[in-house]
């Protein structure tokens, strides 16, 4: 591990960047020094509400100079960061409370009445009390920032590296949420393997539209901040023009998206798009990108360089593809990033040479310590390295490597259909249908049918004012693809279900 | 279309494509910030504008400043009708 501990980021630069711009939100500019003594306010308020070193703490913030200060905050106050998403139902907020132990939860005065329901029992630190009329909203159990002074000399308690410091609750397919609790050490070291292989530095200006709930949204903030850069952070994607004004004005050079991101930016014309040329770089993660998406993204920003990635909750990280090789190996997601190790094996756990298809597995600093309080999960995908601090992770997605040793993602497993006892990767028959120029988004999944077991099914999104009949796609996947991967169902809608980080839901 | 038309057109689009409760949507509320459209369910907002219009919205109108709510919708809309 090098350089500083995750908490201390952002405090890392206050002496010689002190005056630089860190964040930018909408018109709001805060220097490093600003920030970082928010960020204290921030550790002091919850240390005033019984933060004690260990507690875990839930989030309840949009993306804002609130959900930065509060993220780093916990840490300085010694604290585990359990970031809820924005939008969390009362129930869902009510499960992270609750099944994290959280002592406190962080919150706006907009969302206090639905924390002091979904959470009755825990302090609530609020935010922006100073705007909301303070003594309002202090009442038993319910703290806020307002008499508590700037204060440099404020020292933080000491952290074990190798203690919790963020759980991140992951939906799978079937059950409640899981708690992939990674340490400040398994942060940090995705936090550097990014940054190197990004080559990153202080002259940075990052574009952040993805939820700070989400892994891939909270390494924008760590991975920019690790080298001194800008964060220029937005709730959403919103709509593209706007992206592109942000993008001209704040100079940003990097941006993480996900494939709706880019499909939506794919559609601009040529004026718009060159209005980006501060762009060095583009990365794709949490969703396979499709080939074609790739290759048109590439063709948009001529000035950027597009990193194709793969990785999960559970290990934040896997793989890149130097941009370079895109043209070549269009399909792949690279191979590992700095110091992780991986390989493929078959379900008897048998390590499978290259070429092979088999189920992913990582070995690194980058593995969770495990998921939060449930130790028969954790032991289902997790057995120790062969170095301390260091796990071996079963990832639970399938892979194809070529005999070079180049990754190929094939499907999570749970998602693989079962279809007249053939097996079909719903990827797969998605990356055809991407290819197609009228269809803006799709999914392929597979419903309960008697007598196959599963039929495949395809939901399509046209792009506007683009028409497609069944039949026309019919013919365009029976082309590429075996007649059993061919969706029974075909279906024209008007848009697709999605998680609030933009990926395309799976299940029906 | 005149401008009521087209307010209860969209007030009706929305709640046909994008809400899955009985809420209505109030024409000042932003539909972004709210949830209750993301940026494909924008796109697919506007796609169904150009469509009732007869207009193709330039790259530069695509903002949230003229989409975000039925009251901008109408607002920037209103010069585009007959």
């Amino acid at each position: 591990m090098t350089g500083a501990a995750v908490r201390d980021l952002v405090h890392q630069w206050t002496n010689d960047k002190g005056d630089r711009i860190a964040l930018v939100v909408d018109d709001r500019r805060v220097t490093f020094e600003r920030l970082a003594g928010e960020i204290d306010r921030l550790a002091m308020g919850l240390v005033r509400a019984g933060v004690e070193p260990g507690d875990r703490v839930v989030v309840l913030l949009p993306n804002s100079v609130e959900a930065v200060t509060t993220l780093f905050g916990v840490w300085r106050a010694g604290g585990c960061v359990v970031m809820a998403d924005a939008e969390s139902t009362p129930e869902h907020l009510a499960y992270r409370v609750e099944h994290s132990g959280a002592a406190a939860v962080v919150t706006a005065a907009a969302r206090l009445t639905t924390v002091r329901a979904a959470a009755p029992a825990v302090a609530v630190l609020v935010v922006d009390g100073d705007e909301a009329g303070d003594e309002a909203i202090e009442t038993e159990g319910v703290f806020t920032l307002v008499d508590i002074p700037a204060d440099p000399d404020w020292t933080p308690p000491r952290v074990d590296v190798d203690s919790p410091a963020a759980i991140i609750y992951t939906s799978g397919s079937t059950g409640l949420p899981k708690g992939v609790t990674h340490s400040h050490r398994s942060i940090r070291s995705v936090v550097d393997a990014v940054a190197h292989y990004l080559d990153h530095s202080h002259d940075d200006i990052v574009l952040c539209v993805l939820q700070l709930s989400f892994g891939y949204g909270l390494l924008q903030v760590l991975v920019t901040y690790s080298k001194g850069g800008r964060l220029v952070l937005r709730r959403g994607f919103g709509l593209p023009y706007d992206l592109v004004t942000v993008i001209e004005t704040e100079k940003v050079t990097g941006m993480a998206g996900v494939p709706t991101l880019f499909a939506l930016l794919r559609d601009l014309g040529p004026e718009a798009l060159a209005k980006c040329h501060s762009l060095r770089y583009l990365t794709c993660a949490a969703a396979a990108m499709p080939a074609t998406l790739a290759h048109q993204t590439v063709e948009r920003f001529p000035g950027a360089r597009l990193f194709v990635m793969h990785g999960q909750t559970e290990c934040l990280r896997t793989t890149y593809l130097p941009p370079e090789l895109l043209a070549t190996h269009p399909t792949s997601v690279g191979r590992g990033m700095p110091g992780v190790d991986l390989w493929l094996e078959s379900p008897d756990g048998t390590r499978l040479a290259d070429p092979a298809e088999g189920e992913l597995v990582v070995r690194g600093e980058n593995v969770m310590l495990g998921y939060w309080n449930d130790p028969a999960a954790t032991e289902r995908v997790l057995r120790p390295g062969r170095r301390p601090h260091e796990r071996v992770l079963r990832t639970g997605d399938l892979f194809r490597t070529d005999a070079d040793g180049w990754f190929c993602f094939v499907s999570r497993s749970d998602d693989i259909i079962k279809t007249r006892g053939e097996k079909v990767s719903p990827h797969e028959v998605e990356q055809v249908l991407a290819a197609l120029p009228e269809i803006a988004e799709c999914r392929v999944l597979g419903i309960d049918d008697d007598l196959l077991g599963q039929a495949v099914r395809a939901e399509i999104v046209l792009r506007v004012d683009m028409t497609l009949s069944e039949r026309d796609v019919r013919r365009a996947l029976r082309r590429k693809l075996e007649g059993y991967k061919v969706p029974r169902d075909i279906a024209f809608v008007d848009s697709l279900p999605k998680s609030t980080s933009g990926k395309v839901l799976r299940r029906p | 279309m005149d401008a009521d038309a087209l307010r209860t057109d969209l007030r009706s689009f929305i709640a046909t494509n994008f809400l899955f409760t009985d809420d209505a949507v109030a024409d000042d509320m932003s539909l972004l910030e709210s949830g209750v459209i993301d940026s494909t369910g924008a796109m697919e907002l506007i796609g169904h504008v150009e469509d009732l219009l007869g207009v193709t919205v330039a790259d530069e109108d695509l903002v949230a400043a003229n989409f975000d709510s039925i009251d901008r919708i109408v607002a920037f809309a209103t010069p585009h009708m007959q």
